[in-house]
């Protein structure tokens, strides 16, 4: 059974510190700390691509576990700032960066914050329907390239960050079947409204749908796979902000332990912010966790990863 | 549609969930900054109001619904007046 092997990481290495321009933004100190919760946002230099970061975290991937670059057999990015206009597919540059051989399914998704958990039911049943047994699926998302500065609204929340996660055989987690969600009647909410444009997003119709969709499928979700909230030893939620996380917990009865928030120094780093999550995780894997991501689209999934030592089950 | 009275109880009761205290002294044209509310805890209070009084404001913007009275003039518009 194929599943969650590695995660490799990049986080770009320039920090904008949200506490030295709290003032210019007219926050004070403690509400960026304890209700928007990211001190610093990581920002992507000029001359890096989305590519870029992938390849960075690919290197990482290499230096923490024994992926080959030959045995690839399937490559997934998922992001919606594509390398230059998206074509060719961002997939495929990554594809002649890492120097992989041509036997290789390269393709993008187009997915926010709810793409991790998109990205790992694709690839998982992308590979099982066709006999594939080395995957990579990667998150880069450079939202500093769609963020007008200044924008309060945007640029105090959004980080770049990549990851790549290596799916195959003998995996730290097996992925249980996911839930999804969208509503693209509020899609609006999180936009950039005109090519070219900037991104804009309506904060408190973010919330209610965090508040109030995300519960529910969070719920449904466990009732369909026969759990309770017990039986879950760590919930991550999509990092949009501390106020949503710590609400999110609070709003389904959940201990705040286990309901981290982890993105004090990167920001809402997009579809990487829960793979971010889950990678410090892996070395001692907590038995059953439960994942979800909610955005743009707006779109959410759930899903709940399993460690071997309860996989049978 | 509740009435003016009705529905400002109901954001009493909001903002006491949202603060997590037990007493608010609030006039109806103060903002709700004066009873310690920041930005996302008016979208809070959105929500902690919705689920008291039964109503959904839709896509309200927590921001345009600063005091009790800007509130209520939002749920007259969307839900008609009882008076």
């Amino acid at each position: 059974m194929i599943g969650i092997k590695a995660i490799g990481r990049f986080i770009a290495p320039e920090r904008v510190s949200n506490i030295a321009r709290s003032a210019a933004a007219g926050k004070d100190e403690a509400f960026i700390r304890d209700k928007i919760g990211f001190e610093s946002v990581a920002r992507l230099s000029a001359d890096q691509e989305t590519s870029d970061m992938c390849v960075a975290a690919f290197a990482d991937l290499q230096r923490a576990s024994a992926i080959r670059k030959e045995d690839v057999d399937c490559l997934i990015v998922c992001t919606q700032n594509p390398d230059a206009h998206g074509l060719p597919h961002t997939s495929a540059i990554v594809h002649k960066k890492l120097g992989l051989k041509h036997d290789v399914a390269c393709f993008d998704i187009s997915l926010g914050c709810s793409g991790y958990v998109y990205g790992l039911a694709v690839i998982t049943a992308l590979m099982q329907a066709n006999g594939l047994r080395c995957g990579l699926l990667f998150t880069a998302d450079p939202y500093s390239r769609i963020i007008e500065p200044r924008n309060w609204d945007t640029d105090l929340l959004f980080g770049d960050a990549a990851t790549v996660t290596w799916i195959g055989d003998n995996p730290v987690y097996r992925c249980r079947p996911a839930m999804f969600g969208t509503d693209g009647s509020l899609g609006h909410s999180i936009s950039v409204p005109r090519r070219g444009g900037k991104l804009s997003m309506l904060g408190s119709n973010v919330f209610k749908f965090s508040m109030t969709a995300v519960p529910d499928q969070i719920r449904r979700y466990l009732e369909r796979e026969s759990l309770s909230s017990d039986d879950i030893d760590v919930f991550l939620f999509h990092q949009g902000s501390r106020f949503i996380v710590e609400n999110l917990a609070k709003k389904m009865g959940i201990a705040p332990d286990k309901v981290p928030f982890e993105a004090a120094q990167t920001g809402n780093t997009v579809s990487s912010s829960l793979p971010l999550l889950l990678q410090p995780r892996l070395e001692a894997p907590p038995p059953r966790v439960l994942m979800c991501g909610f955005g743009v689209g707006l779109s959410w999934a759930t899903m709940v990863i399993n460690a071997r030592s309860t996989s049978g089950e | 549609m509740i009435t003016r009275n009705e529905f400002r109880e109901a954001v009493i009761q909001g903002i006491k969930r949202v603060k997590s205290i037990d007493h608010v002294d609030l006039a109806n044209d103060e903002n709700f900054s004066n009873a310690g509310l920041d930005s996302l805890d008016a979208m809070d209070l959105v929500l902690q109001v919705e689920a008291i009084t039964g109503l959904n404001f839709g896509e309200l913007n927590a921001a345009e619904a600063n005091t009790i009275d800007a509130f209520y003039r939002k749920a007259e518009e969307l839900f008609g007046n009882p008076d």
